[in-house]
């Protein structure tokens, strides 16, 4: 119970903090906005490339895109204790009775809600472009549990990087390598019969892929009874990141 | 009276990792209702000391307990009975002084009409009612390091941890913060502070312990202190520290001098009394040619106690830095 409300705290003190700072909500929707306005009408022909299982570019890349714009936000969400350590809020926290796992849950719980309004920014202005979730209400939700899931993922990691570095600019480093190639080697954009097979092959292994074959699968109306196993693999994904991140503040803590 | 002992530290060391000895061998007690300030220059080790009693940090040997358990092997109790206020103030920029407040309740399990009514009366407590309601980023200085104060007395500690409480502050914020702290030790709460201000830990504390490269050089309550250096203290300063050395030497062997320390261009003479002992002072100088270029009588301070426990003159900004940087590393 105590573990509960300890990160219902700080999941509100998270949100708050989110919704406090209206530069950094806009510009989280900004980005994947950016694409679907800009990227989607500049690619758009490609739906007419023989092998492209979708007449409308656009309804192909709403999934995809509400998927990146989680992959984006989330990663860079760990950002916000690397904060809290070097205030001195962290030490505060950790002077208090409060349950340790609270203070990553917390924060990373808020970090994938706030993926999923990104996702809903997102289909709002797919729709508005003519694109259609030919999936349905039900077929959208699924869309939103594939956005929720990478987004808790990749939110884990993230603040299991970020407990683990000295200097933000290591963190920035290594996702601004990351991350792109990481997009790239999914279906995000491309449907996996135009692309090379060593992409195909590395897709498979991909995180992203995982979440962007649900979110469309969702989108698009064509779930199946395969439709598990991207949503089983990116909770494994969730699992291990959390006892990377539960492990990095236990080192934190113990190491002083 | 027995008084209850809150805070119990034995034979405490701290060595950081690389090797750096932060602590060595510091005791301690602090009782129920008693204010005692831990006085050093930076990196002295008070900061280690603040840390392994909130939990923070881990004792490399020796033991602390506070309110009977010990720190190390019941960590959840004795946060139930600190209030601990780092030396850096530590607040959530965006959020208002009230939803600070609220939120920190909330981690010591406190909820509903309680904190809240907890939280309006420390905010009433600190004169910051009026500005409640903003966001803290907005505070200036003294209110910030108020509502820090406010925080740490949310959840009603036996133990307050103040780690240099009035660094940076003006003297209106500083002397309502001693009032403050001056009234909660009243009510029973144990406080141990850290400082490098000799006249707040003079002002403020029932007992000092003053700290030194990790080792407590003198305790006791400073009337006592002040009181065990006999006599008063006349100082002389020189245009050279060659001197200082030179008169240091000479006016050891003379009578009526208890002690003499040196510090580059100033000596110190702690005489029976002044008023016999500084003409034959100013004699001898004389005579050995030695001139001064000013001198003062005054009765010892906490600044001549510290001079006498630890052979140097006091600099609160210290030269013991290494351990501070080992720490913060």
């Amino acid at each position: 119970m105590n573990t509960l409300l300890d990160t219902w705290a700080f999941f509100l003190r998270q949100t708050r903090t989110t919704l406090r700072l209206p530069a950094t909500v806009v510009m989280s929707c900004i980005n994947p906005l950016i694409w679907m306005v800009f990227f989607a009408p500049l690619f758009r022909s490609v739906s007419d490339i023989p092998g492209f299982h979708s007449h409308s570019y656009y309804e192909f890349l709403t999934p995809g895109v509400a998927i990146m714009g989680a992959l984006f936000a989330s990663s860079y969400s760990g950002l916000s204790i690397f904060a809290d350590m070097q205030s001195g809020l962290l030490d505060k926290f950790l002077a208090t009775p409060v349950t340790r796992a609270a203070i990553l849950a917390g924060p990373i719980l808020s970090s994938a809600l706030q993926s999923t309004c990104q996702a809903a920014v997102v289909l709002v202005t797919a729709v508005a472009l003519g694109a259609r979730p030919a999936g349905g209400v039900s077929g959208v939700l699924v869309m939103f549990v594939a956005v929720w899931l990478l987004g808790l993922a990749f939110a884990t990691l993230s603040h299991g990087i970020a407990i683990r570095v000295s200097n933000p600019r290591q963190m920035f480093g290594v996702l601004s390598t990351v991350l792109m190639p990481m997009m790239f080697l999914s279906t995000a954009m491309m449907t996996p019969a135009l692309m090379p097979r060593w992409i195909r092959v590395v897709a498979q292994l991909n995180p992203v892929n995982w979440a962007v074959t649900l979110s469309r699968s969702g989108f698009t109306g064509a779930l199946d009874a395969h439709a598990w196993t991207p949503v089983v693999l990116l909770i494994s994904v969730v699992m291990v990141a959390w006892m990377v991140a539960v492990r990095g503040l236990a080192r934190f803590e113990s190491h002083r | 009276m027995q008084m209850d002992v809150f805070i119990s530290i034995n034979d405490l060391t701290k060595i950081y990792a690389g090797g750096v000895t932060a602590l060595s061998g510091v005791s301690l007690e602090v009782g129920a209702g008693e204010i005692v300030a831990l006085l050093g220059p930076n990196g002295a080790g008070k900061t280690s000391v603040m840390r392994i009693l909130a939990t923070l940090a881990k004792a490399t040997t020796g033991t602390a307990c506070v309110c009977g358990f010990d720190v190390r092997t019941h960590a959840e109790e004795v946060r139930r009975r600190i209030g601990y206020i780092a030396q850096t103030i530590a607040l959530d920029p965006v959020a208002t002084g009230q939803e600070n407040l609220l939120f920190y309740g909330r981690l010591f399990g406190l909820t509903g009409a309680r904190l809240r009514d907890r939280a309006d009366s420390l905010m009433a407590l600190f004169e910051l009612e009026s500005v409640a309601n903003r966001q803290v980023r907005t505070y200036s200085g003294g209110m910030k390091r108020r509502l820090d104060l406010a925080m740490g007395l949310l959840h009603v500690p036996k133990v307050l941890l103040l780690d240099e409480p009035t660094n940076g502050l003006d003297p209106v914020n500083r002397h309502l913060l001693w009032d403050r702290v001056r009234a909660l030790a009243r009510e029973g709460i144990a406080v141990l502070l850290t400082t490098h201000y000799m006249d707040e830990a003079d002002v403020l504390a029932c007992r000092i312990a003053i700290i030194e490269k990790g080792r407590v050089v003198a305790s006791g309550r400073p009337s006592d202190l002040k009181d065990a250096l006999r006599g008063d203290i006349v100082t002389i300063d020189f245009i050279e520290a060659a001197s200082a050395r030179r008169a240091q030497g000479l006016l050891e062997r003379e009578a009526g001098v208890l002690q003499v320390s040196a510090d580059t261009t100033s000596i110190y003479v702690q005489v029976v009394d002044a008023t016999v002992t500084a003409p034959r002072v100013l004699g001898v100088l004389k005579d050995g040619g030695i001139p001064a270029s000013r001198i003062s009588f005054s009765r010892p301070s906490l600044d001549e106690v510290y001079l006498s426990a630890t052979g140097h003159k006091y600099d609160a900004r210290g030269g013991g830095s290494a351990a501070a940087q080992a720490r913060r590393s």
